[in-house]
């Protein structure tokens, strides 16, 4: 079990160009021990950046980042595993080799990343292939030795930069399992991804960057809280009229194919006065929705784009 | 330090388990061995070829050219017994029991008269047979080469001289197999007069070496007819024309010991151009491993964690590290390889051993060694480089082409640099920093002036910590590809 204590990451006003371009400015936020931390932002909002400068591969040109409560340094990162956005391993080399290589690099003896990549392996139900060459596993199980080599040095702090994209769902459920685990034993998680469904399965904390920026920091209970309250209601007629309630932020009718309403509330507002407004008036009501918004819905409100499209590549607002 | 050790010896491994490394690593052995095998085939596998002589001179041209056909074969088959009988005979036990046959087989050097002694005494095939006595029991009697060429005397057929009636005669004779006659040499009456030449007629080239063998033969035979008129009877005039005048060679070298320059000599001063070449072999291979090993790096992304581990400059070194030790691997093996040979006791094994003499010298081998290091260390940060800012295979060989154009021009010059390597030259490409160590090299063996040695250092050693200080500078720019970003120089 790792000690808890002061954070493991603590970023102060960082900021990174590239020539003219701003990819990250101003970013401050800190990550506990044990937590699990999610970091979202569209495609080019800066995470890759962010976590490069973490990792010491790329420098911040103004800022401060304190690794485990003290200014970064390059031993600090043998506590650190990594598992990058664009996935590689050397294709010649065996599996359980591979696996060994990388945590020898973080400082274990040879014999004990070889008996720890041999134990991993077989946690991944890989043992079978330890002795194949990465050239010859599938994408599937060059993704899990390469999980495999992020963690087989027992990291205090594990960052993942889209761990979950090209996964299967049987994989993806491993993965999630692994990252459990790993927060269990007292290490902390960051991890990006454009699926909101397993950030808001998984993180303590999550951050949102846009454009190089930090647009929100917290639970989800708090994206949440910073959010109007939402309804959704699917009605025979109109419901334009429900603007003037003094409950009401604002209505949005049915974007097609959908048939429901959103209306946002007021701070301190509760469905019910919309509910009573809608009877008042004599609307006859199919569906009402008062449920909270997701993560999805959050990101999407607060990025101005919908991750799984921007995942894909074509960005919408 | 750790991480820069661990490094290497991944690279290491990658270098040394590929494919490619064994390809190269047997690659020269077996250059060298093709290039002694194909002329000896080339030679075994030659047909004899047949001609006719018409004399129309009188000059008695078909007896001198079978004499001379005799004495060639003799010694061509005399030089062949004699390495069989140092390798094999009783050598003592010749000397005692036949003294006349150990003094023509064991003659050094062997010349034009030990060739005459042979043919003294019986020709190749009966002094073959006499040296059997003095080989242990079971060894084959040494062999005899081959004919090369055989005057057989003019068919009843050819009657027509013209180019018409030649043509007609020799095309006739393609279809006799073997036994054809590939040749005709017309002797003209008045052959000596300088409008008068002997013609050599045959359909399409003549064989291998026949034009040459008859040239030398009619200009004995003039040489000899002409000394008849001065009175000088043919035997006296044959040994004139075998005269050969002994002028040696020395060196001032007070290591030479006052002693004419021998072969060994000649080895040792032609050692350090071979090993020029061998190391320049060596450390472009090195050099376009590393360059291979950074683009994989690039491409499959493997970097990326790489360098969440350690520095972009440990890798580097660790990189420079493993592609040494592969280039050191392969130097050793190669010279594990020659040294085996010299083991044996044969020519070719005596001779490596005086190759290798000649290099591993106490004044000799440190100074090749910090050459080859210069060399390597320039060569390749040049393509680290171009493998650094390469963000593709195909980008990297785009920028490898024209590189390979400037590290090869000394190659456009090297005869004029080996015929004298302390020419103007060769001091020219000793003071352009990439080729220093290499030319430098290839001159130790003409004892370069101190100052082109020295000068010629000191610049390659400035440049070379020059190039791996902007190798690692440009390495730590470009070793992760920013996506859509240019590269960095």
């Amino acid at each position: 079990m790792i000690k808890s204590g002061a954070a493991v990451l603590h970023l102060e006003q960082v900021s990174k160009s590239y020539g003219k371009f701003a990819a990250v400015k101003d970013l401050g936020f800190r990550v506990a021990p044990g937590e699990i931390f999610g970091f979202l932002g569209p495609n080019g909002a800066g995470k890759t950046s962010t976590i490069r400068m973490m990792l010491g591969i790329l420098e911040p040109d103004h800022g401060k980042i304190l690794l485990f409560g003290k200014p970064w340094s390059r031993e600090a990162l043998s506590k650190v595993g990594y598992l990058p956005e664009e996935r590689g391993l050397y294709k010649d080399m065996k599996a359980a080799a591979v696996v060994a290589y990388f945590a020898t690099l973080k400082g274990l003896s040879y014999f004990e990343a070889r008996r720890r990549a041999r134990a991993i392996l077989d946690r991944f139900e890989l043992s079978a292939f330890a002795n194949k060459k990465v050239s010859s596993l599938s994408k599937g199980m060059a993704q899990k030795v390469q999980l495999a080599a992020a963690i087989a040095h027992d990291p205090e702090f594990l960052i993942l930069d889209e761990p979950f994209s090209g996964l299967d769902p049987l994989n993806q459920q491993v993965l999630e399992q692994v990252i459990l685990e790993q927060a269990k034993r007292g290490c902390a998680v960051l991890f990006s991804t454009h699926t909101m469904q397993h950030a808001e399965r998984l993180c303590d904390r999550l951050l949102i960057m846009t454009k190089g920026q930090k647009a929100f920091d917290g639970t989800l209970a708090d994206a949440r809280a910073s959010q109007p309250r939402r309804i959704r209601i699917e009605a025979d007629r109109e419901l334009t009229f429900l603007a003037q309630s003094a409950a009401v932020l604002s209505v949005t009718p049915p974007h097609p194919p959908s048939t429901f309403w959103e209306v946002l509330l007021k701070p301190g507002a509760e469905p019910h006065q919309v509910l009573e407004a809608c009877f008042k008036a004599g609307v006859r009501i199919n569906k009402f929705d008062a449920s909270e918004m997701s993560l999805h819905e959050i990101f999407v409100a607060i990025a101005g784009v919908d991750p799984e499209a921007d995942a894909q590549g074509s960005v919408q607002p | 330090m750790r991480g820069v050790w661990l490094v290497a010896r991944r690279e290491f491994a990658y270098f040394v388990l590929r494919r490619g490394f064994l390809i190269s690593l047997l690659l020269v052995p077996v250059w060298i061995g093709i290039s002694v095998a194909i002329p000896l085939l080339a030679a075994r596998s030659v047909s004899v070829a047949s001609f006719v002589v018409v004399d129309q001179s009188g000059q008695g041209f078909a007896g001198a050219i079978d004499k001379a056909l005799l004495r060639s074969e003799a010694r061509t088959a005399l030089e062949l017994m004699a390495v069989y009988v140092k390798a094999a005979a009783d050598v003592e036990a010749l000397k005692k029991a036949d003294p006349e046959l150990a003094k023509v087989l064991l003659a050094d050097p062997i010349d034009a008269t030990h060739a005459d002694a042979l043919v003294a005494l019986g020709g190749p095939e009966k002094v073959s047979e006499r040296i059997k006595p003095f080989l242990p029991a079971g060894t084959p009697a040494p062999p005899l080469p081959p004919k090369r060429f055989v005057r057989v005397d003019a068919p009843p057929n050819l009657t027509d001289t013209s180019p018409a009636g030649l043509r007609d005669f020799l095309s006739a004779q393609r279809e006799r197999g073997p036994d054809k006659i590939s040749a005709v040499l017309i002797v003209p009456a008045s052959f000596g007069m300088p409008d008068a030449p002997a013609q050599l007629w045959s359909r399409g080239l003549p064989a291998s070496g026949l034009l040459s063998f008859l040239r030398r033969v009619a200009t004995e035979r003039q040489q000899t007819v002409v000394m008849g008129a001065f009175d000088i009877e043919e035997e006296e005039a044959r040994e004139i024309l075998q005269l050969s005048a002994k002028v040696e060679s020395f060196d001032t070298a007070p290591e030479a010991n006052g002693k004419p320059v021998s072969l060994a000599d000649r080895i040792r001063s032609i050692a350090p151009l071979a090993l020029s070449g061998v190391l320049f072999f060596v450390v472009f291979l090195s050099s376009t491993m590393l360059l291979g090993s950074i683009i994989e790096d690039k491409s499959s992304r493997v970097v990326e964690v790489i360098l969440s581990c350690v520095t972009s400059d440990a890798l580097m070194a660790g990189k420079l590290l493993g592609a040494a030790g592969a280039a050191l691997a392969i130097v050793l093996m190669w010279a594990g390889g020659m040294y085996s040979v010299t083991l044996l006791s044969n020519d070719f094994g005596s001779l490596l051993a005086t190759a290798l003499d000649a290099v591993v010298r106490p004044d000799f081998l440190p100074l090749v060694l910090v050459l080859f290091v210069l060399a390597f260390l320039i060569y390749c940060s040049m393509f680290l480089i171009a493998a650094s800012i390469a963000k593709t295979p195909q980008d990297a060989q785009a920028y490898v082409g024209p590189m390979m154009l400037v590290v090869m021009l000394p190659f456009f010059f090297i005869t004029a640099l080996i015929a004298d390597q302390n020419s103007t030259l060769a001091q020219v490409f000793t003071f352009i920093p990439i080729y220093t160590p290499f030319v430098l090299m290839m001159r130790l063996g003409a004892q370069p002036p101190a100052f082109d040695v020295i000068a010629g250092t000191a610049l390659a050693t400035v440049t070379a910590l020059s190039m791996v200080w902007l190798a690692a500078y440009v390495y730590r720019r470009n070793a992760v590809p920013i996506e859509g970003g240019p590269s960095r120089l």
